[in-house]
């Protein structure tokens, strides 16, 4: 497996102006060979790959040290020695699938366009080339897919794309920034394995630059931890994970769900029902949530006659008792953000009923809505678009308390200031602006923000997922700490299985809009029913590199995407479910 | 594609419609009687009944607008009240001199501007950023007249490189580019100064994006990142831009054409203007509408070109 050396990176040093973002870094990497680089946010790891690229933007960027592929040094290399190398010796792979295609020109074009760089083909042979590499890549009918443009692709086809290009001149290294990141997770194991395959195949050796000790485990030999711009900790995969020295390594390795992978079996044939009842933990729900659907219409033809709706949420019901946790948990597009804003009335076409608190909800009543806003507040994704970047914290808490009437004046700032202090923030810095805390740090604002109305019910959309590992784990306990103290209810929906398994009590499973497995977590966990969650299950990262193989390879598009289009009359079919537990249900095939 | 097609037309008819209607009110409200200003304050008062009756303004207001609306559906803008020739006629005579003004100023200040945009922004924070930046500012805030008097002030009267009357007795093509120099500076410095600004900024966003990095890593070279992957990009904002002011570049073109004694739409508007000549100058007005609308249109109509993204509904 090990060949001879690739690529030596010694003493690299890189500079932006007078900080210094990379420290005296020294890695080798062998033909055939897969060095992980981990770390978090702003340790440095992409930089180093820029850095060997040559990619540094000029002027801003300085590396100093050596980095050599082969006998050649890369970083006295003159601009157009180094074009030669780019995308001819050493190619790379970024992170956002969606934003790393030229969105104006044609994918053939963009893979063709580093071929006649570096191998010269013109015409027919360089058509001949591209198909050849779509084809390395497993795109479905490349002879036609040649021809379009990346907006036609899902996310993980035009991943495929970028590989694709990435080796279209058989690169003797590829750099892999974060490939994966961007993707759901079933995407994300057929894209590992087309790595790892083409790897095989080609002998290519690979730099996987990562956050996801999940995915390192899965593909790497050598593993290096950077933190802020240095080395902790580096050694092959199975020394790092069986016997990790740094405790930052230790942290991100635990960050894995621990559940996932331990099954234990398959549940036993269930009992058929045909209603499934609103189960919840505890003495009261806080939500209920009756047949709840959200269909957008579809209009189209010549003088754009309604054509279909999307059934973008479907008869789904579920609820949620007091102090308890929900997780909604699917892939992108599933629907599972579109419930969380259909409860709190940010989207139009929501039909059924949501009871909060005991309390029917009524969307035409002004009074009703008013109590919903009281009730339930949300935690968004994005902890910098969702706070007013002119606004200070202080005012962002409190105004919602007086929008609502809840406390002013002095009490209003005694509150302020006492959920400044519950999530971990001095309440002397209510006067500072969103942009002097970390990511992190303004989503306690948001969560204080978000507890300032005594909500019975909160609900969090991918409120973890933007941040660092060790981050999200601290910003997790935040909310069990504060879930206890305020008998809040969360309803959590993530496509991270590893905050869900950390968080939730029970977990609703969703698939194209419909809810086809609920039950608490370690049932839906350690005993998936539904044919879904299983293969969602299947496709997390394993934990430690000993796994690898045990499962088997995911399956390569074995389940044709189903489109939520529906016809204005369609009526859904009955849905038969199957219960397997007190409270686990899953959903009956057809 | 059909459908945007017609409902962007349905557009355009109402917002004729309204600009029909509002000139057609204008004229009404605007003191004085037109057939005393056409036959002078010594007419006597049978001459003006019957000069009102063949202009049709003993007509009941309603019966007016209706008789106006149908003519100007066929085309028939009515008869200028000085020279009594039909207006269509007075306009499609004196329409070619401007259009050609505007596209070659169009053109002109697009072959400079759009280079010069990307220069800027490739160049950005260095001499030549600051150079091409302070010249588009001077551009747009130089009003074209000033511009166009300055022009013929260095280059006709002083350098005497290019004619000072720039119409008529143009035989050879070479003669008549001369002719044309002047004015079309005139007025495509301030079309440069406006695209030069707007690819700037396009491509400074464009250069900041992910798939530029993608080419780089590529191992495109600087130029094919810049011409053939960035550039690709800007021309949407380019586009809006263009189309936009080609409606103000047709209105600069009045003073222009005025200041170098060209035949065109300018001189046209300013004698509708000075003798009163309501008839023409509501023609006139109709007929600026229906370029800008037919401007729209075409841009609208050339984003689906330029980007593939663009679904037309």
């Amino acid at each position: 497996m090990e060949g001879q050396r690739i690529l030596s990176v010694s003493g690299l040093t890189v500079a932006f102006g007078s900080t210094t973002v990379v420290h005296d870094l020294s890695f080798d990497i062998a033909s055939g060979g897969t060095l992980a680089i981990v770390g978090g946010s702003g340790s440095g790891k992409s930089v180093t790959s820029l850095a060997i690229m040559g990619l540094l933007q000029e002027g801003v960027g300085r590396a100093s040290g050596s980095i050599r592929l082969g006998d050649q040094e890369l970083l006295t290399l003159n601009e157009a020695a180094m074009r030669r190398v780019r995308g001819g010796k050493i190619s790379m792979i970024f992170q956002e699938p969606m934003t790393s295609l030229n969105p104006v020109q044609r994918i053939g074009d963009q893979i063709g366009e580093a071929i006649r760089i570096h191998r010269g083909l013109r015409g027919a042979a360089l058509r001949k080339a591209v198909l050849e590499m779509l084809r390395k890549v497993r795109i479905p009918d490349p002879e036609q897919r040649i021809d379009n443009y990346p907006h036609m692709f899902s996310g993980g086809m035009r991943q495929r794309v970028m590989i694709a290009m990435a080796l279209a001149c058989d690169p003797v290294l590829i750099i892999a920034d974060e490939p994966t990141t961007a993707l759901d997770v079933t995407v994300q194991a057929q894209t590992l394995q087309l790595l790892k395959d083409l790897q095989r195949d080609t002998g290519t050796a690979l730099l996987l630059i990562t956050h996801d000790m999940g995915v390192v485990a899965e593909v790497a030999d050598h593993v290096l931890v950077m933190r802020r711009g240095r080395e902790i900790e580096r050694g092959t995969v199975h020394e790092v994970f069986s016997n990790p020295r740094d405790g930052y390594t230790r942290t991100l390795i635990e960050a894995a769900p621990s559940l996932v992978g331990k099954w234990r079996g398959r549940p036993a044939a269930g009992q058929a029902v045909d209603v499934v009842p609103l189960s919840f933990r505890g003495e009261a729900a806080v939500l209920e949530v009756r047949d709840l659907s959200v269909r957008f219409p579809s209009y189209g033809g010549l003088l754009g006659r309604l054509k279909g709706e999307v059934r973008a949420v479907d008869h789904v019901s579920f609820a949620i008792g007091q102090g308890e946790t929900l997780g909604l948990v699917g892939e992108s597009g599933s629907g599972k953000s579109t419930i969380g804003k259909a409860i709190i009335n940010l989207v139009p076409g929501h039909s059924g009923g949501v009871t909060v608190a005991g309390r029917e909800v009524d969307y035409g009543n002004p009074a009703s809505l008013g109590a919903l806003r009281r009730d339930v507040q949300m935690i968004f994704q994005d902890p910098f678009g969702s706070l007013d970047s002119r606004q200070t914290i202080g005012s962002a808490i409190i105004e919602p308390m007086r929008v609502h009437g809840l406390a002013s004046g002095k009490a209003a700032v005694s509150r302020m200031e006492m959920l400044l202090e519950r999530v971990g923030l001095e309440p002397s810095r209510a006067g500072s602006l969103p942009h002097e805390f970390s990511g992190g740090q303004r989503q306690r604002i948001c969560i204080a923000r978000a507890l300032a109305m005594s909500p019975k019910l909160i609900i969090a959309d991918e409120a973890v997922s933007a941040l660092d590992v060790a981050v999200k784990a601290q910003i997790l306990d935040l909310m069990v700490d504060l879930q206890k103290e305020f008998g809040v209810s969360y309803l959590f929906i993530s496509h991270d299985m590893a905050a869900i398994e950390r968080i939730c009590d029970r977990i609703a499973v969703m698939y194209f809009g419909e809810i086809v497995e609920i039950g608490d977590r370690d049932d839906v966990i350690g005993r998936p029913g539904h044919d879904y969650t299983q293969r969602l299950l299947a496709a997390i990262p394993i934990t430690h590199p000993d796994q690898r193989g045990l499962r088997p390879p995911p399956a390569n598009n074995s389940v044709p995407p189903r489109s939520p289009l529906r016809p204005v009359d369609y009526q859904s079919p009955p849905t038969r479910w199957d219960m397997m537990a007190a409270g686990h249900f899953i959903r009956r095939a057809g | 594609m059909v459908s945007f097609l017609a409902k962007r037309l349905g557009f355009a008819v109402i917002t004729l419609f309204c600009v029909l209607t509002l000139v057609f009110l204008l004229v009404r409200i605007l003191p004085g009687d037109p057939a005393l200003v056409i036959l002078g304050d010594q007419a006597s008062p049978e001459s003006l009944m019957a000069l009102r009756q063949r202009l049709g303004l003993d007509q009941p207001l309603p019966v007016q607008y209706a008789r106006f609306l149908m003519q100007s559906v066929q085309g028939d803008l009515g008869r200028s009240m000085i020279s009594g020739r039909p207006v269509m006629d007075e306009i499609l005579t004196v329409l070619p001199y401007t259009l050609e003004l505007t596209m070659a100023a169009l053109l002109l200040g697009a072959l400079l501007g759009v280079p010069a945009g990307v220069w800027a922004a490739v160049k950005r924070g260095r001499t030549p950023d600051y150079i091409l930046r302070f010249l588009s500012l001077v551009g747009l805030s130089l009003p074209a007249f000033v511009a166009a008097i300055v022009l013929l002030m260095v280059f006709a009267i002083q350098l005497r490189w290019f004619p000072v009357i720039s119409a008529g007795g143009a035989n050879t093509l070479a003669e008549r580019l001369r002719q044309m120099a002047l004015p079309t500076l005139a007025l495509a410095l301030i079309m440069m100064a406006y695209i030069t600004r707007v690819t700037r900024s396009a491509m400074l966003e464009v250069l900041s994006q992910d798939f530029i990095r993608t080419a780089r890593a590529k191992g495109a070279s600087p130029s094919r990142v810049i011409w053939n992957h960035a550039l690709g990009n800007c021309l949407i904002p380019i586009t809006t831009v263009v189309g936009l002011y080609l409606g103000i570049l047709i209105g600069n073109s009045v003073l222009t054409e005025i200041v170098f004694s060209r035949p065109g739409l300018g001189k046209l508007i300013l004698s509708a203007l000075t003798q009163r000549d309501y008839t023409l100058l509501q023609g006139m007005i109709v007929i600026y509408t229906l370029m800008v609308v037919v401007v729209n249109l075409l841009t609208d109509l050339t984003y689906g070109f330029l980007d593939p993204r663009v679904k037309y509904k």
